[in-house]
């Protein structure tokens, strides 16, 4: 198995969850993941610290998504898909548990400061050095930022009960108008 | 350390205890196994911690997404070798404007009579007749260099005829760098765009494309009066529809019987390559109706 099949086994999957988060629609995760991996494709032959490459992927896919965003308050724009997730979604499990779908919501629904170092955290790929590599900060402020995070995580999960459906409501006129149909 | 520095450290310290032997976390560790509340605190935490990373880890990942990277991977590969194949191409294309050797020559005479001036001023002036010609010369190929890109993938389409106009915005469609100035899903919004910057709009959509989703609109110019026009693609069966509007004076009147029908009686649908094109006019504007498909399914567009 080559260097990059092997990178891409190994990081794929982590990457398009914090993708996920960051960009809250599992196409523009999709997206991330592969613009990262050619990124990787095109550039990767420059690192000349191979153990660095984990930390490479994420900073890279984490600077395509500031990209992107940037991009898009720029020139914003409404996708169908972008308003199915905002759509309720029934819940299955009826019982106190937290299923993935209401992880990256809950995630999705933080301030932006805090979601990235989170996801990183929760993730459990990187320690908090890492971390504080991939998104360029003082080591200080990654912790500061995950304790942080966890506090006004914890508010969301307590106003959120899992036992009711999960909604986002959206007080956006266009959104209001798509539902009612 | 005390028991809330602890409390802070330990927040970042990982569930699955990979950070065990960092130092900052080891010192908080024996506090917190020396002190039953802090050990109790953390126990708490870590099990929250650990419930909450194992639901992140079960989203779901597509199950294309691998195969999708490795298929991306090897079109990202062909690219560079074309895109540079384009680019050698695009600058291989590039004449100096006509004027630029006169310009050279003119300050070589320059640079000549300073010869005539005294020594001490010689090497300032030959200097600035050097930094003269070459920022001329910059200038000049900057200039060329633009207008070609413009006219690749930039806004200007050539054309005084509807063939020349047809041709000229496949050319710019096809172009790597073409790109459209708003993006938007929202028809409203870009005629809305359109409007601020006094560019046509369709005064009648073909019915196919009354209530199909925008994807974006672009400012164009035509033909070397620089006749404003505009672009709108829209989304049609999963296909993108690019719908060309000019003033119709910027057309030769002579050729103006070529666009003999209105927006909805248009049923001939040419084939120009892999593009499906026909055109048609108003009293205004004259609009070219272009996508990559086949012509008779554009022709339903009406």
């Amino acid at each position: 198995m080559d260097e990059f099949e092997d990178l891409v086994d190994q990081y794929y999957q982590a990457l398009y969850r914090f993708g996920f988060s960051l960009a809250k629609n599992p196409d523009r995760a999709a997206d991330l993941v592969q613009q990262t991996f050619v990124i990787w494709a095109q550039k990767g032959h420059q690192l000349k610290d191979r153990s660095k490459a984990k930390t490479w992927l994420f900073t890279t896919l984490y600077r395509e998504h500031l990209g992107n965003a940037r991009r898009s308050q720029r020139h914003p724009e409404t996708e169908i898909t972008e308003a199915e997730h905002e759509l309720p979604h029934e819940e299955e499990d009826s019982g106190r548990k937290l299923d993935a779908q209401r992880a990256v919501a809950l995630l999705s629904g933080l301030d932006e400061t805090f979601r990235a170092p989170l996801t990183l955290f929760y993730l459990q790929q990187h320690s908090y050095k890492e971390i504080a590599e991939v998104l360029d900060v003082p080591i200080g402020t990654v912790m500061s930022r995950i304790s942080r995070g966890k506090e006004q995580l914890r508010k969301k999960m307590t106003s959120e009960p899992v036992s009711a459906p999960t909604r986002i409501v959206d007080f956006k006129p266009e959104t209001i108008r798509k539902n009612n149909g | 350390m005390d028991k809330e520095r602890a409390k802070f450290v330990l927040q970042s310290f990982r569930p699955d205890g990979e950070d065990a032997s960092e130092p900052a976390f080891a010192e908080a560790l024996e506090l917190a196994a020396k002190d039953r509340e802090l050990g109790e605190w953390l126990a708490a935490e870590r099990a929250q911690d650990a419930a909450f990373a194992a639901m992140l880890s079960n989203v779901e990942i597509p199950e294309d997404l691998r195969d999708a990277i490795f298929g991306v991977l090897e079109g990202a590969q062909d690219h560079p070798a074309e895109f540079d194949a384009d680019f050698v191409g695009a600058l291989a294309s590039v004449h100096p404007p006509e004027g630029l050797r006169d310009q050279i020559l003119g300050a070589m005479e320059v640079e000549q009579s300073v010869v005539e001036m005294p020594q001490r001023h010689k090497r300032g002036f030959f200097k600035a007749a050097m930094w003269t010609t070459s920022a001329a010369a910059v200038v000049a190929i900057m200039v060329a260099v633009g207008a070609f890109f413009a006219g690749a993938g930039g806004n200007a389409l050539a054309g005084t005829t509807p063939k020349e106009v047809e041709y000229s915005a496949i050319a710019m469609l096809e172009s790597p760098f073409f790109s459209l100035d708003l993006q938007n899903d929202r028809q409203a919004a870009l005629y809305e765009w359109l409007d601020g910057k006094e560019l046509p709009k369709p005064a009648q959509l073909p019915k196919g494309l009354e209530d199909v989703k925008g994807v974006g609109c672009k400012f164009l110019e035509i033909g070397e009066g620089k006749h404003r026009g505009s672009l709108v693609c829209y989304k049609k069966n999963d296909k993108v529809v690019h719908l060309v509007m000019m003033e119709r004076r910027a057309i030769d009147s002579d050729q103006m019987n070529e666009l003999k029908y209105a927006a909805r009686t248009c049923r001939d649908c040419d084939k120009n390559d892999e593009w499906a094109v026909t055109q048609w006019a108003d009293a205004e504007h004259a609009y070219f109706l272009l996508s990559k498909m086949d012509p008779d399914e554009l022709a339903e567009t009406f």
